[in-house]
């Protein structure tokens, strides 16, 4: 018997935290997905730009890494490329409507191949205003190791109480 | 209208016999209830007394309009039968040329995201998916992120966020057409129960 879409694990934030780990994840899977419901404790960037970030392995993001972004803030578009870190989507913050998470999902393909990692993430926040956030985000991880641990920060330090974030192996036989 | 969920989950089990039967696939998402439309009887889905022992849920649909004469179709999402003004949506979309980025704050619903209007090419569905994470909260606000769109001559794609600014767990969720008065035949809106 082969399950398709398998949860491994869900980590739910009870106090402010600065990150969300993922240790010892299993190699059994094809595909990696993780479902994310959070909410930042402050507001860094302004509202509704507060971003994700996420680390693989050993924390050491390669400065070769990048990717690349479509975003609208409710007004507004644009699309832009970085690197030397992984871009997890945007997230809500202590600006926007209480009590009000930010909802994204995150889909790695074949993390456990000896090739470079892609990523594709999309992503919103909400907030009873014009200003909220929706994110489009393509990565690119130069490491062809495979991936048996993801940690999450967020820019504005530090993630709320409720936070929840599930991940998934998607299995394709 | 589903009326109930009990008779549904009994459908999604066959289905699921009758998938397993030749290539063995589970999975922990589960269909709880799906709709077709035979005719075109309705402007409005509802999935109602859906069932709360899920972490996430999530929405598909394949649908057009029958009528209202638009190039697309407006799904509007209402949840738990709430019609008044606390609801607020964001939308990032494109249409083949240029992209746009709009806000409602204080609406009256959420989107389940645009599909194909009447006004356009015949036989043609658009597609729709919508994310509902932590819908048994009682302690969030509701949140859901959708991906939309359709190509072929009035073409667009959308990333949406809505929000229903209350913490009442999920247990109904109403998808009304807008710009017509009709779901197509052949139009389909599956929920899912994802665990967790």
């Amino acid at each position: 018997m082969a399950y398709a879409m398998v949860p491994i694990f869900t980590q739910t934030v009870t106090s402010s935290v600065t990150s969300v780990v993922f240790n010892n994840i299993p190699s059994i899977y094809t595909d990696l997905k993780i479902l994310i419901s959070a909410r930042a404790t402050s507001n860094s960037a302004g509202t509704g730009l507060n971003m994700m970030g996420f680390y693989f392995n050993t924390d050491a993001y390669p400065t070769s890494s990048s990717f690349r972004t479509l975003f609208g803030t409710g007004s507004s578009v644009s699309s832009t490329n970085n690197s030397g870190y992984g871009d997890a989507g945007t997230i809500s913050d202590s600006s926007q409507t209480a009590n009000t998470f930010s909802n994204t999902e995150i889909y790695i393909p074949n993390y456990t191949a000896s090739v470079f990692k892609q990523l594709i993430i999309d992503s919103v926040n909400e907030n009873n205003a014009t200003a909220a956030g929706q994110k489009l985000s393509a990565n690119l991880y130069r490491n062809a190791a495979s991936i048996n641990r993801i940690a999450f920060d967020t820019s504005s330090s530090q993630f709320a109480a409720g936070s929840t974030f599930t991940l998934y192996g998607i299995k394709n036989a | 209208m589903i009326n109930s969920m009990a008779r549904s989950l009994v459908t999604a089990k066959k289905w699921y016999r009758n998938i397993s039967a030749g290539n063995p696939q589970y999975s922990d998402m589960e269909l709880i209830s799906t709709t077709v439309l035979g005719t075109a009887s309705t402007g409005t889905i509802v999935f109602d007394n859906i069932p709360q022992g899920f972490k996430h849920l999530q929405l598909r649909i394949s649908a057009r309009a029958a009528n209202g004469g638009n190039n697309y179709e407006y799904i509007f999402m209402r949840v738990n039968n709430v019609s008044t003004s606390t609801y607020s949506q964001h939308d990032l979309y494109g249409n083949g040329s240029s992209v746009a980025s709009q806000a409602l704050a204080s609406n009256s619903g959420g989107t389940g995201g645009y599909v194909t209007g009447s006004a356009s090419t015949s036989n043609d569905f658009g597609a729709s998916i919508v994310d509902i994470l932590d819908y048994t909260s009682t302690s969030k606000n509701k949140t859901w992120r959708g991906l939309s769109g359709r190509a072929g001559g009035n073409n667009l794609i959308m990333l949406s966020s809505s929000a229903l600014y209350s913490t009442s767990a999920i247990t109904r969720i109403d998808l009304l057409i807008i710009y017509g008065t009709l779901f197509a035949a052949g139009s389909r809106f599956s929920l899912y129960g994802i665990k967790g």
